[in-house]
């Protein structure tokens, strides 16, 4: 039986954020642009998933309708910049918060749910939002917005990919912390049971909306971001094709940890930015080689970090008593 | 009713009109162990849940130290101090028992939305003893669902108990234990009633456990509270020798 894994960071645990952040934060001073682009999209997808992840491996829910936040995050941003006179703090903190805001009326329907009916609520409400933004004329229609402005303190590549890794480290700790704590808790103690957790005089359906919200706050973060690094939202942002990137790539990095997501985005991006530079087919091949991932690792790339070394060990050394994690 | 700790005033519940409780009216006093017995499908466990409110009656009340409860929600009622045990294992089976003691108390203490606090340490004196209780210190760290079975009842009466509740509903407690384990686990209920002072109301098969523990026994058999009384004279009671003992004899 897997055990949960103890979310309680230990200072080894700390000292490899740390030294991740280190080393992200040198890499424009070395790498090329290409790479510090990259990251910056890995990091922002990394966050989305995590967004989703917070409700898939750690509430067992499946939501599949999270671009609608990402979309609102972004549009919510372009839209703050470029028609109004707020300070650019402002817009930070607002734009979110109207991805919350979003969150907080779907999640009222989509929350009630469970299993199949959560995932296909979720994903229908994503494309009422994507119609939505397709009519709207002050969104921009089919194209989209583009042109954005941002600070001129913002305005290289590098400074939005540094100012991306702080953010993104940020919500990060906030995240481990809220995990660890009661609420985060009490929302794994649902994914497991739900009715003990009524039964233990918690409120499961308050519960699993305010975690809703919470993740679309940060899903809309995620948004926020990716306008900053492209200038530019569309409407594919609110596609549920969008939102099963997400889901995917917390499968991809495994949902029963942390920082899985993280690791499915680097993985995903990667894989698709070398396979496109490849072949022109370069979705079957993705296709078949996330198809070989899961099979092989279902427990994502992160499952791999417990069960490696344990093989390794249980090779070489045969004692045949069972180890409990 | 005002005197009266736990009262059910004519309970009905159908499921496509089969009458899984119907008319039920019974009440506990305080302190005491009250029994509920009856043979398969007499709606025990029906009661167990419509007491705890996780289904709502036809018709009927329930009241609750003088309080009307039965519109009340499950998380409610826990609140207002009834706490269950469930008859089929129900725990989180991937969490330590540790751990699922610790998620009733943060229950019980309504410090489900808390963010910044780390959740261990949160009552760990409290959860400790619990589970010291329960006879289960040496298993604190084991995954609930690697427990045996015997263990995994006694967490099971432990989360109930992380409630604190004053009336502990305990649905088959002893169901596929030894007969060891049972002696152990009617010791462990009889120790908690005195030091938690709650009343127990329980549902069971095993005759020999009832008799052994109960001060009050009500018989139900098709939905339908048939008798009720002392041991001795449930024991002697011609008709439950009838509908219940005669079948399992």
């Amino acid at each position: 039986m897997d055990k949960i894994r103890n979310l309680q960071a230990g200072t080894r645990e700390w000292t490899w954020y740390v030294a991740v952040f280190v080393i992200l934060m040198i890499v424009p001073f070395f790498g090329s642009i290409f790479w510090t682009n990259l990251l910056t999209e890995i990091l922002i997808m990394g966050l989305a998933a995590m967004s989703v992840n917070l409700l898939l491996g750690f509430g067992g829910s499946l939501p599949f309708g999270h671009a609608a936040f990402f979309a609102s995050g972004a549009y919510a941003t372009a839209l703050l910049i470029k028609e109004t006179n707020l300070p650019f703090l402002a817009v930070l903190i607002i734009a979110p918060a109207m991805a919350a805001v979003v969150g907080a009326v779907f999640g009222i329907i989509i929350t009630r749910l469970y299993e199949f009916y959560y995932a296909i609520v979720s994903a229908a409400s994503c494309m009422v939002l994507w119609t939505l933004i397709r009519k709207v004329p002050i969104l921009g229609g089919d194209t989209g917005i583009t042109g954005v402005e941002i600070p001129e303190l913002l305005s290289s590549i590098d400074a939005v990919y540094i100012f991306t890794a702080i953010v993104v480290f940020t919500v990060l700790i906030c995240t481990k912390i809220l995990l660890n704590s009661p609420f985060g808790w009490i929302q794994q103690a649902i994914r497991e049971n739900p009715n003990r957790v009524t039964c233990t005089g918690s409120n499961v359906l308050r519960h699993r909306y305010i975690a809703f919200i919470i993740s679309s706050f940060i899903c809309g973060i995620a948004g926020m971001l990716f306008v900053l690094h492209t200038q530019s939202t569309f409407p594919s942002y609110a596609h549920w094709i969008k939102s099963g990137d997400f889901v995917m790539i917390c499968i991809l990095g495994g949902v029963n940890t942390f920082i899985g997501p993280m690791v499915g985005a680097a993985a995903l991006i990667i894989l698709q930015t070398y396979i496109t530079s490849l072949t022109q087919h370069w979705l079957l091949f993705l296709g078949i080689s996330i198809c070989l991932l899961v099979i092989f690792m279902p427990s994502g790339i992160m499952g791999l970090t417990g069960h490696l070394p344990k093989k390794i060990q249980s090779f070489f050394k045969k004692s045949g008593h069972n180890q409990r994690g | 009713m005002g005197d009266t700790f736990f009262e059910i005033i004519g309970l009905d519940k159908s499921f496509r009109g089969l009458k899984a409780t119907n008319k039920v009216s019974l009440s506990i006093k305080k302190g005491e162990v009250c029994s509920i017995i009856g043979p398969n499908g007499a709606g025990k466990t029906t009661l167990f849940n419509l007491i705890t409110g996780l289904i709502k009656p036809d018709a009927g009340k329930i009241f609750f130290q003088g309080k009307d409860i039965t519109a009340h929600s499950p998380v409610e009622i826990v609140h207002t101090g009834i706490a269950r045990s469930f008859q089929i294992v129900n725990n989180f089976p991937r969490f330590t028992v540790y751990d699922n003691i610790m998620i009733a108390v943060l229950g019980y203490k309504r410090q489900a939305l808390k963010m910044l606090t780390p959740a261990k340490s949160i009552g760990r004196n409290e959860i400790m003893e619990l589970i010291d209780r329960i006879g289960l210190a040496k298993e604190a760290n084991t995954l609930a669902g690697e427990l045996s079975h015997g263990d995994q009842k006694r967490l099971e009466v432990g989360i109930a108990l992380a409630s604190n509740p004053s009336l502990l509903l305990l649905d088959e407690p002893t169901a596929g234990m030894s007969s060891e384990e049972k002696g152990g686990i009617l010791e462990t209920i009889k120790r908690i009633m005195k030091e938690n002072n709650c009343t127990v109301f329980l549902c069971e098969h095993d005759m020999k456990v009832i008799f052994s523990i109960s001060d009050t026994i009500w018989v139900l058999h098709n939905g339908t509270v048939v008798t009720s009384g002392t041991v001795e004279e449930i024991r002697n009671n011609a008709l439950v020798r009838e509908i219940y003992l005669g079948e399992a004899e």
